[in-house]
């Protein structure tokens, strides 16, 4: 048998479960994942911050569907990665992060060691679903088979697998070949009542969550079998685009609500119904959803609401055999008068602003289809979560909800495009997000990623400053003075141009650089934030 | 008068002498933002939570006064972390305050919502704990300052619900005294001035803990040798004949301690990061000083242990040993030996620097502050470049965390407002915190900022061929540094030789703004 070392067999394994690509950075502690990382043909992307591993880890993960795998060192490399476990905890995103920690016998005692934590299993528990530490080389199997199976069972959630420092360089044989997840299939009767419960009503709605992603194709069956309209959670954005039946409008808006309210059978597809999507005003009521089926992969999650049918399963199998339980032929129940009576209403209740904004997300679908919009926690991005329809499942997503980690755009832009590297990807995100992970793109210019950041400078934490005069408080700490983006981008060597806030100026700057190879940097001159007058 | 509770917080801050805050906002925080403008407290935005943690960091290394950070539920929160975990292992007083969510057991998925908020921030810091009542917020914040006056000072966390920030409440009540840490007594005291009657070589070990006493006359009155953790640099002045300098982790190090026939160590952990092995070595008695039991009860044998702040210790020991003959076993050239050669061999473990070094301590003033990143200038640095004075050079040293100078040194930039400081950083590890550029500019700090680039992660390269592994990703492609710079508003230079260094050195401390100062291995010719 092949003798390797811990942190060798590490690596092996990995590849074993179809890993491709690392985010990482290496040290001093995590030397030993490095030793078989280049011959075993993995790649890997060397982001500017532990927090830019994770965050691409992320994107890369939600466009390639498989897990998104970082390696950090033990300490600060785990803290700076926190924010992005917490982030894919939020968000259901497959993130594995690997780290050192220190050498076994100096565990918990306090000696002062180079990057020492009191306890960081206990750390890494509080934000990933299962943390595994590799104790004895022997450990290393189960540590990779209890990794991947919090991975990809249930809703998936990030996982951490630590190697102490005297482990990693331990002997051991290759490891173990992944055994194989027997996948549950799903429940035939309650699959059946589910069937004769939509049979029965007369105004059905669907609400298309995440989950529904890679079952496009069936959702849109499914919702012209049944007339129904189809709300989509920002996650699904780009299920069902521009079909009369979409309603890609958030629930949280009245219409949307009176529209779900109205339904008398509501069937949720892999949507966790959770408050960004659901009541992002903070109402603290959900929209009453009547004679609720909903379909999951996490019975955690099913669980945690009231609901007239729970089944368990990945959309994609609950739709398939749902299809053959339900006839075809016409049945007209106003579905495409309910759909665009809900969205009529849900485009004027944004206001003004927003409108305008989410013309600028017309722009750019149009001027550039099939793209990976990947978003930060700016203006253009809270309205396009209120109201947008994009063109390509999974190609819309953004921190904004969730977790809510400004500094995301960046990074899950480029982890997105490894993933898709045919894709263009656009990462929107405003100038204050910006300048938080902004050195990641060197990263891109590493990677010469064909991704367009597209930066929505108004000078400022618009939203905050926005939210801080509603309640009456002076305006504070809202005014980061942002870069020069046209001299930053010279100092990456990127292409830069600046475009006024018009969607036909944005649509051009689009257009012309659509042929460019490597990053770029459009930067849209927004309103910056006037304080009213009292 | 009854305010918002967020409001009275930053009032109450002020009323304990905290005239900075370092933070960010967000729709969650925004109470507490309420009050910090009308409290006449300064805020400092920084453009990342890390960015804050480690201003509030370098803001109370510089001062010894406690470093407060704003930030918000969690993202925030999460971001701060690595800060905080900087300034538990470095016994730093940084005090964290975030809002977090009223309910989270029976709503899920909200904004910012993650699975326990403050068990993860209790895992990086000395404490966190929850306010459920403005009284209690109050009692916390007091028990925080209490405990940086008197214990070994650690970071902590309070965090506030929303809704609570939201509540009208009374003012918090008026600041009380608090009180002096536990000291040395008369009797330990006489106990160590027995110890050095019989000691002909008495050796003191002074760490970060001992920096705030000044040592030399009482060294020198007991003809005692020493030597210095990293971070307690020029506890002994900067011309004592008998200070072995910052080389504990220098192997030979051991043998010194090994001759030395009493060991008084003060204020220092002994950490592994200073030795680089796990006992200091001492064959004869250890006397132990430290504020913390933790680190009194470490497994380095000591046959005395005396729990107590170092400058009481230091103060006792200078009455119980009045009039004492010094002892005669040191010799001032066997010290200057033993620094020669341990010099010599930094210098020939990464080839190329102290001539750099040499140079740049030679054009800044002699009141400079230094931040260091983990750079290999930095490492070289912290052994070759004395230090005249304590409290002056800060390091992230235990934590090791890589992003720290930069942040760091605007902190104490900004509360040594006229004083000189000057950061030092890696072309990779700039990338971490490059950002806060901008905050400096803001600031208008003259702050020159030193950026080594040898164009890889050297440190890791160099380990990786130790440790026989072909080096791989270790290469990442750097921006034009000084056009970087110019976007944020800063100054650049790039000088081609030591001369040219030494003037734009000196030119950034007259600067209205920071200045980058680009130096690669290729100045010295
Ligand atoms: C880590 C983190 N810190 C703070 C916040 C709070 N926050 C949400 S949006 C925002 C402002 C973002 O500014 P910018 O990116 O310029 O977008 P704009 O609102 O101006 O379009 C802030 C500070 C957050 N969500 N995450
Ligand atoms: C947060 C964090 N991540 C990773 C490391 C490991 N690490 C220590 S030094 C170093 C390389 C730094 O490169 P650079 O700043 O260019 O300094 P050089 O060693 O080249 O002088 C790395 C990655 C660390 N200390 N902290
Ligand atoms: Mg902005
Ligand atoms: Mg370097």
């Amino acid at each position: 048998m092949t003798q390797t070392t811990v942190g060798e067999a590490l690596v092996l394994g990995l590849k074993d479960r179809g890993v491709a690509c690392v985010f990482g950075i290496p040290g001093v502690h995590t030397v030993e994942l490095y030793r078989g990382l280049a011959a075993s043909g993995i790649r890997h992307v060397t982001p500017r911050h532990e927090q830019g591993a994770g965050f691409m880890a992320d994107g890369y993960a939600r466009v390639s569907g498989k897990p998104g795998v970082a390696f950090v060192i033990t300490g600060p490399g785990l803290t700076n990665a926190l924010t992005p476990m917490a982030q894919a905890r939020a968000e259901s995103v497959p993130v594995l992060v690997i780290s050192g920690a220190n050498t076994s016998a100096s565990l918990g005692k306090g000696l002062g060691h180079l990057h020492e934590l009191p306890d960081q299993h206990a750390l890494a528990r509080t934000v990933a679903k299962t943390s595994c530490h590799v104790a004895a080389p022997e450990d290393l199997d189960s540590a990779l088979e209890d990794a991947f199976a919090a991975l990809s069972s249930g809703r998936p959630s990030p996982a951490h697998i630590q190697v102490p420092l005297d482990v990693a360089g331990e002997a051991r044989a290759a490891p173990a070949r992944p055994v194989a997840a027997a996948k549950a299939p799903v429940s035939n009767a309650l699959l059946k009542q589910a069937a004769n419960m939509l049979k029965t009503a007369g105004r059905v709605v669907i609400l298309a969550g995440g989950g529904t992603k890679h079952a496009a194709r069936n959702l849109r069956v499914l919702a012209e079998r049944l007339d129904a309209p189809v709300v989509q959670t920002t996650n699904a954005r780009g299920v069902l685009h521009d079909h009369p039946l979409s309603v890609p409008a958030s629930p949280s808006l009245k219409a949307v609500r009176s529209l779900i309210e109205d339904a008398d059978c509501v069937l949720a597809l892999g949507t966790e119904l959770g408050q960004t999507d659901f009541d992002m005003y903070a109402t603290g009521t959900m929209p009453h959803m009547p004679a609720l089926i909903r379909v999951d992969v996490c019975q955690d999650q099913l669980s945690r609401h009231p609901a007239e049918l729970r089944i368990e399963g990945r959309v994609e199998d609950a739709l398939t055999t749902l299809l053959d339980l339900l006839p075809t032929g016409d049945r007209n129940t106003d579905g495409a008068a309910r759909a665009t009576e809900a969205r009529d209403g849900a485009w004027l209740e944004i206001g003004a602003d927003y409108r305008q904004q989410v013309l600028m997300l017309n722009a750019i679908r149009d001027a550039a289809p099939s793209a990976l919009i990947v978003g930060d926690s700016t203006q253009p991005i809270y309205a396009g979560n209120l109201y947008y329809d994009h063109d390509r499942p999974g190609g819309w997503f953004n921190a904004a909800t969730g977790y809510g980690a400004l500094g995301y755009g960046i990074p899950a832009a480029i982890g997105a495009s490894i993933a898709a590297p045919s894709a263009r990807v656009i990462c929107l995100v405003g100038d204050g997000g910006a300048q938080f992970s902004l050195p990641e793109v060197m990263a891109a210019v590493d990677e010469n990623l064909p991704v367009t950041f597209v930066i929505w400078n108004n000078h400022g934490y618009r939203e905050i400053a926005t939210a801080m005069e509603d309640v009456g408080v002076t305006v504070v700490g809202c005014d980061p003075t942002p870069p020069d983006f046209a001299a930053t981008a010279l100092s990456f060597t990127i292409p830069h141009r600046q475009v006024p806030m018009t969607p036909y100026a944005l649509a051009m700057a689009l257009h012309d650089t659509a042929g460019l190879t490597g990053p770029q940097m459009i930067e849209i001159k927004a309103p910056p934030f006037v304080p009213a007058k009292d | 008068m009854k305010r918002p509770l967020g409001a009275q917080i930053s009032h109450m801050l002020k009323d304990r002498g905290v005239d900075t805050i370092f933070g960010i906002p967000g729709v969650h925080n925004q109470e507490m933002y309420r009050g910090i403008e009308e409290a006449g407290i300064r805020h400092v935005l920084a453009r990342h939570e890390q960015g804050a943690g480690f201003m509030a960091d370098g803001y109370a290394r510089a001062t010894g006064k406690p470093g407060v950070a704003y930030v918000i539920t969690g993202p925030g929160l999460c971001n701060i972390m690595t800060p905080m975990g900087q300034a538990y292992a470095d016994s730093v007083p940084v005090l964290v305050l975030s809002s977090c969510l009223d309910e989270t057991a029976a709503r899920r998925g909200q904004l910012h919502q993650m699975k326990d908020q403050r068990a993860a921030a209790e895992a990086v810091c000395d404490w966190s704990e929850m306010a459920q009542s403005a009284e209690a917020a109050y009692g916390l914040v007091d028990r925080a300052f209490e405990e940086f006056a008197v214990k070994r000072p650690r970071a902590k966390h309070i965090q506030v619900p929303i809704q609570l920030l939201e509540a009208a409440a009374d003012p918090a009540p008026l600041p009380e005294m608090t009180s002096l840490p536990v000291t040395t007594t008369t009797t330990n005291a006489q106990q160590v001035a027995a110890l050095l009657n019989y000691a002909k070589r008495p050796l003191f070990i002074l760490g970060g803990g001992a920096a705030g006493f000044e040592w030399q006359d009482l060294l020198s009155q007991l003809g005692a040798a020493c030597f210095t953790s990293y971070a307690g640099r020029g506890a002994a002045g900067g011309d004592y004949a008998l200070d072995f300098g910052a080389f504990l982790a220098r192997p030979g190090s051991a043998e010194v301690i090994a001759s030395a026939d009493l060991v008084i160590a003060v204020g220092t952990e002994l950490a592994e990061v200073e030795m680089w092995r796990p006992h200091l070595g001492h064959r004869a008695a250890l006397v132990r000083v430290d504020l913390d039991t933790e680190v009194l009860s470490d497994p380095q044998r000591a046959a005395l242990k005396i729990q107590s702040d170092a400058a009481g210790f230091a103060t006792a020991l200078t009455a119980a040993t009045e009039g004492k003959s010094a002892a005669t076993g040191w010799e001032a050239g066997e010290v200057a030996e033993a620094r020669g050669r341990w010099l010599a061999e930094v210098d020939a473990e990464r080839p190329g620097i102290v001539p750099v070094i040499n140079a740049l301590r030679d054009a800044v003033p002699a009141d400079v502050m230094v931040y260091s990143d983990m750079t290999q200038f930095a490492y070289v640095a912290k052994e070759a470049w004395a230090m005249a004075r304590p409290r002056h050079w800060h390091h992230p040293t235990g934590f090791g965390t890589l992003g720290y100078a930069l942040p760091a040194a605007i902190g104490g930039a900004a509360a040594r407002a006229g004083q000189p400081t000057l950061a030092i950083v890696g072309d990779y590890g700039f990338h971490y915190t490059m950002q806060e550029l901008g905050v400096a500019g803001e600031l208008g700090l003259s702050l020159p900022i030193i950026l080594w680039d040898n164009g890889k992660l050297k440190e890791i390269e160099d380990s990786m061929v130790r440790s026989q592994i072909a080096p791989n990703a270790v290469v990442a492609q750097n921006p034009d540094f000084c056009k970087l710079a110019e976007a944020f508003g800063a100054r650049s230079a790039a000088p081609t030789s030591l001369a040219e260094m030494q003037a734009a050195v000196q030119e950034a401390f007259a600067a209205p703004v920071p200045t980058l100062i680009y130096v690669t291995p290729a100045i010295t010719g």
